[in-house]
C-alpha cells in the first residue's frame, strides 16, 4: 500500500525535459501563492493554540459552587477546600486553594469540574518559575493569576512568578472585597 | 552657450538615468526577495522598516561596514581594480537604452501636473546619442555585454582560486553560447523595427513585436536570462557547487558591486530591453487626467517590473540543469529557434510591406 502510494508521488513530481513540464513546474510554483505560511513570526505574532491545550490551570471565583470534586480527583493532592464568604452561587461557602509548584497538569480536575460550575480550565499560559520551593495560592490569589494572565496575554511565556508576585496579591486584595460584598449575610 | 546647454542637460539625463536604474534596483532585489519567499513559503524580509522595505539598505551598509581584503597570492592591482571597471563599463547601457528619456518623461509628467510646460525629453542623452548615430543603441549594448566576458575572466583569474576560475570558464562557456542565438533574435527583431530603440517602439504602435514573432521573444527570453546569469542559467555562481563561482572571494564593498550592482543591473537591462524590443516600450492605453509624458514613464516602469516577475517566477520554478545539458540547449535548440525567428520575421516584414 506504502509502496504504491511513493510510486504516485513519483509519478506526479516526475521531471519531464520538456516545455510541458517547465510549463507544469511553473504552475506548480505559482500554486503557492494562494497557500498560507505553514510557519509564524513567532516572537511577534503568537502562534495558534491547539484545543486540547493543556496549560496552566485558570480557576474562575464567581463561578465555583463549592462542590469540592476537583479535591477529589486531583492525583497529586495539590488542590484544598478553604472556607470562604458564602455567596448566591457557592452556598456552602467553599473555595479550592492551589498549589501550583506541585501540580502534574494532568487535567482530570478541569474534567470532574461539574458543568454547572465549570470555574476550572486550561490557561494559555505554559507555567511558571520562581526561586520559591513550595507555592500556595489561596482561592482569590488564584483567580487573581488567571485574570492576570488573561489580562496581559502571557501566551506560551513561563511566567516569573518572583516579579509579579505583587500584582497577584493586589489584585486578590479586591477580589476577596468583591466577593465579600456579594456574601448573602453581607446582603441581608 | 547652446552647446554648453546641451552638454549640461546630457548630463543630468544620464544622472537621472543612473538614479531611475538604482530605484529600478532596489525594487526589484526587495520583490525578488518577498515573492520568492513567498513561492518556497517563507516571509523573506520583514522586520527592518515596514515589511522589510529598508532591509536592502541595511545589508547594504552592513557590506559597507567590513574589511576589504585580498587573498595573499592574488594578483592585487587586478583585483581591486577589475571590479570598478566592470561597473564603469556595465553602467555605459544606462543612456544606450532609453532609460533616461523614460526618467525625463516621467519628471516632464510631474511638472505638467503642476502646470509648468516644458519639453525635457528632446534633452535625453540616449535621444541625442540616437539622433546622431541611429542604431548604436541596441549595438552599443551587444557590443558592451562582450566586452564584460574578457573581463570577469581576467577577474577570476585574479583571485587565483580554483573555484573562481571554475566559475569563470562557465561564465565564458555560457554567455558564448547563448552570444549567437542573442544576436540571432536581436536581428530578427531588428528586421521587424530597425536597430534604434526609439523606431523600434515607433513601429510597436500599432502591434508589439511579441505578437508578430513569439519565436523571437522566448529567444530573447533565455538568452537574455543567460547572458544576466539569473537562475535556471546562474552556472557561473552556483551558490551549492562552486561557492559563488567568479566572486568566490570577494566580500565588503566589492560584493555590492559585484553581486548587487553589476548582476542585477545586468538583469535590468535584460528587461528593458524585453521590455522595448518586444512590449512596446513605454507606449500603452492613456490614463484620463494624466499627461501623456508621464503614462510613459508608469507604463515603461510597470512592464520592466511585470517582465523581472517573470524572471523571478523562472528562478523559483525551475532548478539548474548541468553544464553540457545548457550547452547542448544553447548550440541547438536556442539556434535552431533564433534562426526560425529571423526567417518568420523576414516573412512578415515582406508581406506586411
Amino acid at each position: 500500500m506504502s509502496k504504491a502510494k511513493f510510486v504516485e508521488v513519483r509519478e506526479k513530481w516526475k521531471i519531464r525535459p520538456s516545455v510541458l513540464g517547465i510549463l507544469k513546474s511553473m504552475k506548480a510554483v505559482a500554486e503557492y501563492n494562494f497557500h498560507s505560511r505553514p510557519t509564524t513570526l513567532y516572537p511577534f505574532e503568537k502562534n495558534k493554540l491547539p484545543e486540547a491545550f493543556r496549560g496552566l490551570l485558570g480557576y474562575d471565583i464567581e463561578k465555583c459552587i463549592g462542590c469540592g470534586a476537583c479535591v477529589l480527583a486531583c492525583p497529586n493532592n495539590c488542590l484544598y477546600r478553604r472556607p470562604g464568604p458564602k455567596t448566591e452561587k457557592n452556598k456552602p461557602g467553599i473555595y479550592i486553594a492551589f498549589e501550583p509548584t506541585h501540580c502534574l497538569f494532568c487535567g482530570l480536575c478541569v474534567e470532574a469540574c461539574p458543568p454547572v460550575s465549570g470555574a476550572l480550565r486550561h490557561t494559555h499560559a505554559i507555567s511558571f518559575v520562581t526561586t520559591k520551593k513550595k507555592v500556595v495560592w489561596e482561592p482569590w490569589e488564584w483567580a487573581a493569576m488567571t485574570k492576570l494572565i488573561d489580562e496581559m496575554d502571557w501566551e506560551f511565556d513561563a511566567i516569573d512568578y518572583d516579579r509579579v508576585e505583587h500584582l497577584v496579591k493586589q489584585k486578590a486584595e479586591e477580589i476577596k472585597k468583591a466577593l465579600e460584598e456579594n456574601a448573602t449575610g453581607a446582603k441581608k | 552657450m547652446d552647446a554648453l546647454l546641451l552638454v549640461l542637460i546630457a548630463v543630468v539625463s544620464t544622472i537621472l538615468a543612473f538614479a531611475y536604474g538604482g530605484v529600478l534596483d532596489l525594487i526589484t532585489i526587495y520583490l525578488e526577495r518577498k515573492w520568492w519567499g513567498k513561492l518556497m513559503q517563507r516571509y523573506g524580509p520583514t522586520h527592518v522598516g515596514y515589511a522589510g522595505l529598508l532591509q536592502l539598505i541595511a545589508d547594504f551598509l552592513k557590506y559597507l561596514s567590513k574589511e576589504l581584503f585580498a587573498p595573499r597570492r592574488a594578483f592585487k592591482l587586478f583585483y581591486y581594480a577589475i571590479p570598478l571597471i566592470l561597473i564603469a563599463v556595465i553602467s555605459m547601457p544606462l543612456i544606450l537604452i532609453p532609460l533616461d528619456y523614460v526618467a525625463l518623461s516621467g519628471i516632464q509628467g510631474i511638472l505638467q501636473l503642476l502646470g509648468i510646460n516644458v519639453h525635457l525629453t528632446k534633452y535625453a542623452a540616449s535621444k541625442l546619442i540616437s539622433q546622431a548615430a541611429p542604431g548604436i543603441g541596441l549595438l552599443g549594448y551587444v557590443a558592451v555585454v562582450s566586452v564584460t566576458i574578457p573581463l570577469m575572466y581576467v577577474l577570476a583569474w585574479s583571485q587565483s582560486n580554483k573555484y573562481g576560475a571554475l566559475g569563470a570558464f562557465r561564465t565564458v562557456l555560457l554567455l558564448v553560447t547563448y552570444e549567437v542565438p542573442f544576436l540571432i533574435a536581436i536581428a530578427s527583431v531588428a528586421a521587424l523595427g530597425g536597430l534604434d530603440f526609439y523606431r523600434a517602439v515607433e513601429y510597436q504602435k500599432s502591434v508589439w513585436f511579441v505578437i508578430l514573432n513569439p519565436i523571437a521573444a522566448l529567444v530573447l527570453f533565455v538568452t537574455l536570462l543567460a547572458e544576466s546569469e539569473r537562475p535556471p542559467f546562474d552556472h557561473p555562481e552556483a551558490e551549492q557547487e562552486i561557492v559563488h563561482g567568479w566572486n568566490v572571494e570577494y566580500g565588503a564593498g566589492e560584493f555590492i558591486l559585484l553581486y548587487g550592482l553589476y548582476l542585477y543591473t545586468k538583469a535590468i537591462y535584460a528587461s528593458a530591453i524585453i521590455t522595448t524590443l518586444l512590449l512596446g516600450g513605454w507606449l500603452g492605453p492613456a490614463i484620463p487626467g494624466i499627461p501623456v509624458a508621464l503614462t510613459n514613464a508608469i507604463w515603461f516602469t510597470v512592464k520592466m517590473i511585470a517582465v523581472f516577475l517573470l524572471f523571478i517566477w523562472v528562478r523559483a520554478a525551475l532548478a539548474r540543469p548541468r553544464v553540457d545539458q545548457i550547452l547542448e540547449l544553447g548550440w541547438t535548440k536556442m539556434l535552431a529557434l533564433s534562426i526560425l525567428a529571423l526567417f518568420i520575421s523576414l516573412a512578415v516584414k515582406v508581406w506586411l510591406v
